[in-house]
């Protein structure tokens, strides 16, 4: 079963917006997960969101830095 | 550059600066799942308030963010007053001060279309959901027709009884 039949079976007694936004393809069960957070908490998750978004990008970067300086190395 | 979206806001809140959280922070407060970088404020553009954005970042150069060469901010208070919008980058990332929020107005609009949350001990100002589904229908980019169709369901989720919202 694909992920959208899933969801909205998974949500078969939503409104019509949520059922919507399955139908575009948006996965709510992230949204109703992040629904049962506080304000705080969502707050502290964009935090955490983008601190480990830019440490992957720092990833990238060195990776990409270490295939410069020896090619066969990395993989 | 990092972005520290929780030093801004205390900074900002701990100096005293009217504004409110709106877009893609807010979006994401309310629970819509897009992370998004920068911090966008709704900022009272007055004298005062500009002397309180500047003591907010005491020690902490700022710039320009969309100016060439990225100059720093040399101007006073009454000159940033002046402004309608202040694009600023720091050290603790980047901040958009937004004097005016189509289709909602100003900032007052926006003020009185915010409610109170707290963060950290502080209360500090987010716009309501039905006003940030307007901003983003209005911008109708790609990116915020994707944001206001998760809103608008959260907004249909939150107003079914039995249902979170937590802290919004």
């Amino acid at each position: 079963m694909d992920q959208t039949r899933a969801l909205l079976e998974m949500y078969a007694d939503r409104g019509p917006a949520w059922r919507a936004a399955i139908e575009a393809g948006h996965d709510m069960s992230l949204v109703e997960q992040a629904m049962h957070r506080t304000f705080e908490q969502r707050i502290e998750d964009l935090q955490r969101a983008i601190d480990s978004l830019a440490a992957l990008r720092e990833a990238v970067i060195e990776r990409a830095a270490a295939e410069r300086r020896t090619p066969d190395a990395t993989h | 550059m990092p972005q520290r979206n929780d030093e801004l806001l205390t900074r900002l809140i701990d100096a005293g600066v009217d504004f409110v959280i709106v877009v893609g922070a807010a979006a994401f407060a309310y629970g819509a799942t897009y992370p998004t970088v920068d911090l966008d404020a709704a900022f009272r553009f007055t004298r005062e308030n500009a002397e309180r954005l500047l003591r907010a970042f005491d020690g902490v150069p700022i710039r320009h963010a969309i100016t060439p060469g990225k100059r720093p901010v040399t101007e006073d208070a009454s000159a940033l007053a002046s402004l309608r919008n202040l694009y600023l980058e720091s050290d603790l990332g980047r901040l958009d001060l937004l004097g005016e929020l189509p289709p909602v107005g100003g900032y007052e609009d926006a003020l009185r279309r915010s409610h109170s949350v707290t963060l950290h001990g502080r209360e500090v100002r987010l716009i309501d959901i039905d006003a940030l589904i307007e901003c983003k229908e209005a911008l109708g980019r790609p990116k915020d027709v994707l944001v206001a169709q998760q809103l608008r369901a959260i907004r249909e989720r939150t107003s079914h009884p039995g249902v979170p919202p937590r802290g919004v």
